[in-house]
């Protein structure tokens, strides 16, 4: 009897380090050369085209860096849960990767974020940090990425950081709802949301644009990034492999 | 854009530096993964003849 073979479906060909590994390069490319178009054309509407605002002066212009990379500060750290999450319950190896390329990236912007909120607080609140809900929830997370990161590096066997890792991310994803809801749960020095999916936002058309554009930007470097270092983790995880010896072979 | 942006004495003294802090930051991490990258390659290449030297 002749056994039906069918081609495996898209996601599971691409669960493999090797098939994902040269699909990871083309789309890093791609999402490089999107995210400087897309953060240059933010940054000259931003810095350009927008007006200045009434209330804040020019000082409100940290906006369209410091807005785009406290969204990706959260939603990397969502993603890295995700994929620890499926990493434990389907024991893949590529997940794991995924989330350990997934948390320097991730902490690079919750660094950003707080640098860049601290230059706007001084001019606009009069100081560079107070302790409220908004800004400690986000030095928190900071904090959970660069234990992430260290907890990682401490545990030699690669199978057991990645479960220890897998479980940090996951608890620690409590905290981004946290995050974005601190500034209605509790009294905060920090304004509330300007953009929200209930209601209209309340900028100015070439300010939205600005900040959409470089939104979309941060969004395509942070995907460039992850998937190159992504394919640095590969290369040093399955360097015993054959096709790694291969490929070694013919680029190095 | 207005002057103010542009003086040292004014807000632009605290919006260059986030910009320019975001922007070095990842220009050093976009250098130090290609580094990252042909590093690992190297390695994956000295096992090789690692292991065809020991064969």
């Amino acid at each position: 009897m002749s056994s039906l073979s069918l081609p495996p479906p898209l996601t599971w060909r691409y669960a493999s380090p090797h098939a994902f590994y040269p699909l990871a390069g083309r789309i890093a490319g791609i999402a490089g050369q999107l995210a400087v178009a897309l953060i240059a054309a933010g940054l000259y509407v931003g810095f350009v085209v927008a007006p200045t605002d009434a209330q804040q002066g020019e000082a409100y212009r940290i906006l369209y860096v410091h807005v785009p990379a406290a969204w990706m500060a959260m939603v990397i750290y969502l993603a890295m849960a995700f994929w620890g999450g499926v990493g434990l319950v389907l024991n893949a190896r590529l997940s794991f990767m995924m989330m350990q390329a997934l948390a320097p990236t991730g902490a690079l912007h919750a660094l950003v974020c707080l640098w860049t909120g601290a230059l706007w607080g001084r001019p606009t609140w009069g100081t560079w940090w107070v302790w409220d809900a908004r800004l400690t929830s986000v030095l928190i997370l900071l904090f959970l990425y660069v234990g992430f990161i260290a907890l990682q590096s401490s545990i030699d066997d690669a199978r057991r950081a990645d479960r220890a890792g897998a479980v940090i991310a996951l608890v620690g994803a409590v905290n981004v709802p946290i995050i974005y809801f601190s500034v209605q749960w509790w009294n905060t020095l920090h304004q509330g949301a300007s953009i929200s999916l209930r209601s209209a936002p309340t900028l100015a058309a070439p300010m939205l644009l600005g900040l959409g554009l470089c939104a979309l930007g941060f969004w395509a470097l942070a995907i460039a990034a992850v998937l190159k270092r992504l394919r640095c983790i590969v290369l040093e995880r399955e360097r015993g492999a054959e096709w790694v010896a291969r490929l070694a072979g013919v680029t190095a | 854009m207005t002057a103010a942006l542009w003086a040292l004495g004014g807000q632009g003294r605290y919006v260059w530096p986030a910009v320019g802090v975001m922007l070095a930051l990842l220009a050093i991490e976009w250098i130090a993964l290609g580094r990252r990258h042909r590093a690992a390659l190297c390695e994956a290449a000295l096992a090789r003849d690692d292991g065809e030297g020991g064969a």
